[in-house]
């Protein structure tokens, strides 16, 4: 609670003229300050703007936001009086009626406008020796150290201060006053335009919502924290569910089994507990009954079943022709002897063979060259070419020379190579020609071999029938086979046990989980505050009169859209109410929604400060009745104090416009109501 | 007992005979000469006696061609025989040098003419020859030869 008893500015200019103003306010409820429009109305409500710290509010810091009359010239009888120093005292109250003086000079030679006085006195009685506090303001850690200013103005007011989240993602700034009293006071120039229109930058997400939040005590961030929670571990638990199933269904996968359950999706541990989870075969031997389906576990049994009897049927081997069998091994061992060493002999000759063949190649390449010689000697020696060198003479020194490039030794000639070579081929091909033949002959030899070792394998396998029986021998096979498939069954039932105990765990968290679910945007403490606000608003908006929209169209939004604040559903779509109402209806809209929250906020035993400052409330050629109405609900407001500064369209105190006034206020009673009345300017001379 | 030992005249490859080696040169002069004289760099004769001495380094050079020569073929020898035959060629009047590049005379023109009326006469090496043709310009064997240190 905060309750503003008085305001007093001391001007001293050079020249030791005294200027000032000094007011005193009811505090309890409707104070009206009435001037006309150059009366300096302004100056009064930024003075006190300036002496909360809350001059952001007016869209600038220290001094910046404040008329020149309060920090430079005092203009006065046509003279202009410079400021020698200037200072705004504002004496208050808090819920622990606690008085005190916020002092902050405008002007002054020592102390910067980032000073605030406090003193524990009213303004009458301070003087020179009162002890004060002196604290800063807007300095970094004015809002959280012990001697910054809004600290103080923090634990005055009896508040603390929320974290909340910023627009930085997973940082969290404080709920700065600065924003908070933008729902206590609305500035002329930019205040009317929407709902806390004059919110400072502090990075703080969603600053509107957070004021109604803090101011209504609601517990939508707890809420939203549980509801992501839960958001959070169901799709955790979905997650662990599926990736189960899936392990499961692939090691069913592998003994060609089939899966069936009832729930592939989590569900509450009451649903799962007797549900169906079974692997089965399904039974092709069953002709009849195409369906019929077989548990794993009587499959299981079944085998077992089969294993014992088979088991006992297997006899011990008797034999008789071991040493037969050992004999005949032994010759399968020597032929395979002699086919590996006719394998070697083949393949060496085959190499042999194929490089005589690439050898004669050569020799056929080099004779037909030879051949081509002597075709270009004959053709030289029948015409008329007469070269020296196709009659191996030398060209220079006309002496026979040899006709290779070896010269020192001697070679045979074109013709005598030839014949040579031609020689060489012949042998060659006939080497061939035998090499071939006798591969050939190997080859057969080794197809012979190779059959007589099929054919005594084969005997050998007879006799090993003779020794083991048929029977026997397929049966262990068979005991090994059962028994390795069993093993193998048995590991997926109890992979399914173990997987269906997993589940079950699930499904007890899965109900734990669903039952901090909620379906609702708010808690329920919430919407009943949101649904009282929302009553009080529509009451006020009727009578204020407001028209642009019908009552059953207009809501304070609970969902995510403009949450906390009036929508317009048409036709089920949910629209801002600023831009479905005319621009004197959004100003009675934000009259209504300002009042209901103090009115809800009270009920609710909420943070509201119980005090109002309106700046020119009355925009856009409002109607006289519906002013009317404003400030008759306003002055009914049990336990708020409201300040509302207005010319009331009285631009020279005209009797028309006092007879107005008076019929605007008639209907008030007279104890909740105090006006003060600028004659001629708000700031006057003392001496 | 006497023992007598008579030198006997030895077998050897074509490719080292006299003849041989200046009918290929000739060949080689024919089909990738440049201009009217067929005017062929030392460089690039080597090349060529180089190639034409098996079957897969004609492949290469085959290959190199597609690519416009553009890819390395590596060293190729310098035999100094084939330096020897166009001396003898020189003398014999079948060739002129002209600074670094042979040229053939009208003799060794009409030579070649006259060997290459017979189709069949050297006819791999004509096949590679005319395969390779003018492609095998002056500046790219000097290109490929750069490429043996780079």
């Amino acid at each position: 609670m905060l309750k503003i008893r008085k305001l007093e500015i001391d001007i001293d200019t050079i020249g030791n003229k005294k200027f000032g103003a000094n007011y005193t306010f009811n505090t309890n409820r409707l104070n009206i300050i009435k001037g006309s429009n150059h009366s300096g109305k302004t100056t009064i409500v930024s003075a006190i703007f300036y002496a909360l710290g809350m001059e952001e509010l007016l869209g600038g810091r220290n001094t910046k936001a404040l008329d020149s009359i309060l920090t430079s010239v005092v203009p006065y009888e046509r003279n202009e009086y410079q400021i020698n120093e200037a200072s705004i005292s504002l004496e208050l109250e808090n819920k622990n009626k606690e008085i005190i003086t916020i002092k902050r000079y405008s002007k002054h030679v020592d102390i910067s406008p980032k000073i605030a006085f406090i003193y524990e006195s009213k303004i009458d009685d301070i003087t020179l020796n009162t002890e004060n506090k002196t604290t800063y303001i807007h300095d970094k850690g004015s809002a959280k150290n012990t001697l910054g200013f809004y600290k103080f103005l923090e634990g005055y007011l009896n508040y603390q201060l929320p974290m909340v989240p910023s627009y930085t993602e997973g940082e969290e700034v404080k709920l700065y006053l600065q924003v908070i009293f933008n729902a206590f006071f609305v500035e002329q120039l930019k205040g009317w335009t929407d709902f806390f229109a004059t919110i400072p930058n502090f990075g703080i997400k969603e600053p509107k919502k957070r004021i109604i939040e803090f101011l209504m005590n609601l517990d939508a961030r707890e809420f939203e924290k549980s509801k992501f929670e839960y958001e959070q571990k169901k799709e955790r638990l979905i997650k662990k569910w599926l990736l189960h199933i899936e392990s499961l269904s692939q090691s069913v996968e592998q003994i060609s089994a089939n899966i069936e359950i009832e729930y592939s999706e989590p569900v509450s541990v009451d649903k799962f507990r007797d549900s169906k989870l079974n692997i089965y075969f399904s039974n092709d031997n069953d002709i009849e009954n195409e369906d019929a389906k077989i548990n794993l576990l009587d499959y299981i049994n079944n085998k077992k079943d089969e294993l014992v009897r088979i088991e006992a049927e297997i006899d011990k081997p008797k034999s008789k022709s071991d040493e037969k069998l050992f004999n005949i091994r032994k010759k399968v061992k020597k032929i395979a002897r002699k086919i590996s060493k006719l394998n070697e002999i083949i393949s060496f000759k085959s190499s042999e063979l194929i490089s005589s063949k690439q050898q004669l190649q050569k020799l056929s390449a080099e004779i037909s060259n030879l051949t081509d010689l002597q075709k270009v000697r004959n053709l030289l020696n029948n015409n008329t070419y007469t070269h020296n060198l196709t009659k191996n003479i030398c060209p220079t020194c006309q002496q026979k020379i040899s006709s290779s490039f070896h010269t020192n030794i001697d070679v045979m000639g074109v013709d005598e190579n030839k014949a040579y070579l031609k020689e060489q081929e012949q042998i060659l091909k006939v080497y061939i020609k035998a090499l071939e033949h006798e591969i050939e002959q190997q080859k057969e030899v080794k197809n012979f071999l190779q059959n007589e070792y099929t054919e005594t394998q084969k005997i050998i396998q007879y006799l090993e029938k003779d020794i083991v029986s048929n029977l026997n021998l397929s049966s262990y096979k068979k005991t090994i086979d059962i028994k390795s498939e069993i093993e193998l069954l048995e590991r997926v039932e109890n992979y399914k046990n173990k997987i269906k105990a997993e589940l079950l765990i699930l499904s007890e968290e899965w109900k734990r989980n669903e039952m901090n679910r909620s379906t609702y945007e708010m808690s329920v403490e919430d919407s009943q505050k949101i649904t009282q606000l929302e009553t009080y608003f529509k009451n006020y908006l009727q009578t204020f009169n407001y028209g642009s929209k019908d009552d059953e169209q207009i809501f304070i939004s609970k969902k995510q859209f403009e949450r906390y604040f009036p929508i317009v559903r048409i036709d089920g779509k949910d629209e801002k109410i600023r831009i479905n109402s005319s621009a004197s209806d959004f100003v009675r809209s934000l009259w209504a929604y300002y009042i209901s929250l103090f009115k809800t906020s009270k009920d609710y035993d909420g943070k509201h400060i119980g005090l109002m400052i309106y700046d020119e409330p009355a925009q856009h050629a409002m109607n006289e009745s519906d002013q009317k109405a404003f400030l008759e609900s306003l002055a009914l407001l049990d336990g708020c104090q409201s300040i509302v500064f207005s010319s009331f369209e009285d631009k020279d105190n005209s009797p028309v416009g006092q007879e107005k006034f008076k019929n605007m206020i008639s209907d008030i009673d007279e104890s909740n109501i105090h006006v003060i009345e600028i004659k001629e300017h708000s700031i006057e001379i003392i001496n | 007992m006497e023992l007598k030992i008579t030198q006997k005249p030895i077998s050897i490859n074509s490719n080292s005979r006299i003849f041989y080696r200046i009918i290929i040169l000739l060949l080689i002069m024919h089909y990738t000469g440049r201009s009217k004289n067929k005017r062929v760099p030392l460089l690039k004769i080597h090349l060529l006696v180089w190639a034409l001495q098996s079957i897969d380094r004609q492949k290469l050079l085959l290959t190199a061609k597609e690519n416009d020569y553009r890819t390395s073929i590596g060293i190729w020898n310098i035999d100094i025989n084939t330096n020897k035959a166009l001396g003898y060629m020189y003398e014999d009047k079948l060739c002129n040098i002209d600074k670094k590049n042979y040229e053939l005379t009208e003799a060794g023109k009409n030579l070649v003419e006259a060997i290459l009326e017979d189709k069949e006469l050297f006819k791999d090496e004509r096949d590679f020859l005319s395969s390779i043709g003018k492609s095998l310009s002056d500046k790219k064997v000097m290109k490929l030869r750069d490429m043996w240190i780079s």
